[in-house]
């Protein structure tokens, strides 16, 4: 097979696929001894994406898998088309949702902790109903209190192609650890 | 003490006091909790987090906290928490320093908790705030997909009536009945939060097939509560519900 032949196989499997493709599995459409082409696979992916400069949509890498989809720039034109209006999210769903992409995996104890309130019960139904995050087995402490995280879904909707793209926390927090030090010893003399 | 703003053109604010005019607008745009409503307090104020002025932020918060009581606003116990933690550490600063001797572990700054637990938060109500911004599925994004099926050759859908919903709802009984597993434990089932969950997935998926609204592990109570949720969402038209033909599966969806 010509490598056009094998960009073209694969260019159809990532768009009729549901979910991102990962070079995993698009490795996996090819019969395993024939190592040259398992080696183009990443080259066809690269040159798709080249391929998607001077278009709407572009090939990302999102969640250890690769899609197609449109370029934000164009939301504006692409929203009227949508039948549904895209969900507005309270602060404290997000607020919630932050604690537990950055601080994961985490209890209700510990989000009730950083917010100061409570966490609403349908809030956490709503980040398990999207599938956004989803139970990772108990704290071993007592009471065993569920621990929550994020899921593969949570990337693909927020458009990220790993847990690293969110901004960096702990840069935040040394930065914060550093400034109570300096306020600690402030306070002593 | 309560009127600390005569005159109505320039807004002094006094430095011991701050109860702004607006306070009560300022209230209703719904405070996330207390360290929300005392980290509004202290950037109001140009405060500096790591040094808070607890006497005087005590007082305002108090001040707030009474507001809300008065205009009858459900009010957290959170909130009402933070404010006894906020007299206490006041008290505690009014009290003369190493005062107590046998004191194994060293007096330390009771504001340094409070700072703590404020930049946290802080930290990760921006964090929301990024995220928030950050492009999204169906907003921002629209994800590229050659679903298989020719669009012109899409049947045409019709609204489904009442007996083939029942219909349908027979089938994922016994289904439901076949694999009938022990319940472990009883769940209060209500009707109205169904319904609710039911819209909010609707929200976040164009449609939804009959039997995704059922959790078979609610059992026989749960899914007749699902089911008479759904009819309550027909009969009041916010969503409904269509097929393809007689023996194609039935979607539900949102009524705009």
């Amino acid at each position: 097979m010509d490598f056009q032949e094998l960009k073209k196989i694969i260019e159809a499997a990532v768009l009729t696929s549901e979910v991102p493709v990962s070079v995993e599995q698009l490795k996996s459409l090819f019969d395993e001894d024939d190592r040259a082409q398992i080696l183009d696979v990443e080259r066809a992916l690269l040159e798709m994406e080249r391929d998607c400069e001077n278009r709407g949509v572009e090939l990302k890498k999102i969640g250890g898998g690769f899609r197609y989809q449109s370029r934000e720039e164009y939301a504006n034109w692409l929203r009227r088309l949508s039948e549904i209006r895209p969900r507005r999210y309270s602060r404290a769903l997000m607020e919630t949702l932050s604690i537990i992409a950055f601080r994961q995996p985490v209890t209700r104890g510990d989000i009730e902790n950083i917010r100061g309130v409570s966490v609403s019960t349908e809030i956490m139904r709503t980040l398990l109903t999207n599938e956004w995050i989803e139970q990772a087995g108990y704290k071993q402490v007592p009471g065993r209190p569920a621990l929550f995280k994020t899921t593969q879904r949570f990337l693909e909707y927020f458009n990220l192609e790993s847990l690293d793209d969110l901004p960096a926390l702990d840069l935040l927090e040394r930065q914060m650890s550093s400034d109570s030090l300096s306020a600690d010893r402030a306070a002593k003399d | 003490m309560e009127q600390t703003d005569p005159t109505p053109k320039e807004r002094v604010i006094p430095a011991d006091l701050f109860i702004p005019p607006d306070a009560l607008e300022v209230i209703t745009q719904d405070f996330e909790g207390p360290l929300d409503l005392l980290l509004y307090l202290i950037r109001k104020n140009s405060f500096d987090v790591l040094n808070i002025p607890v006497a005087e932020i005590a007082d305002q918060y108090a001040k707030y906290i009474d507001l809300m009581q008065k205009i009858q606003l459900e009010l957290a116990g959170e909130y009402l928490a933070m404010a006894a933690t906020l007299a206490q550490i006041k008290s505690r600063l009014l009290l003369p320093p190493k005062h107590i001797e046998s004191d194994d572990e060293e007096e330390i700054d009771p504001r340094l908790e409070l700072a703590r637990r404020l930049q946290q938060y802080e930290i990760f109500r921006n964090l929301a705030e990024t995220l928030n911004g950050m492009p999204r599925v169906g907003r921002d994004i629209f994800i590229g997909h050659a679903k298989g099926v020719d669009r012109s050759l899409t049947p045409s859908y019709e609204q489904v009536d009442l007996s083939d919903l029942i219909e349908a709802f027979q089938g994922v009984l016994q289904l439901a009945d076949q694999n009938a597993a022990i319940v472990m434990q009883r769940e209060n089932l209500s009707v109205k939060d169904k319904v609710e969950e039911i819209i909010d997935r609707l929200q976040s998926v164009s449609q939804l097939r009959f039997d995704e609204i059922f959790d078979k592990r609610k059992g026989r109570a749960g899914m007749i509560v699902a089911f008479l949720a759904l009819l309550e969402l027909i009969n009041s038209q916010k969503i409904y519900a269509i097929q393809a033909d007689a023996d194609s599966p039935i979607h539900i969806r949102l009524n705009d």
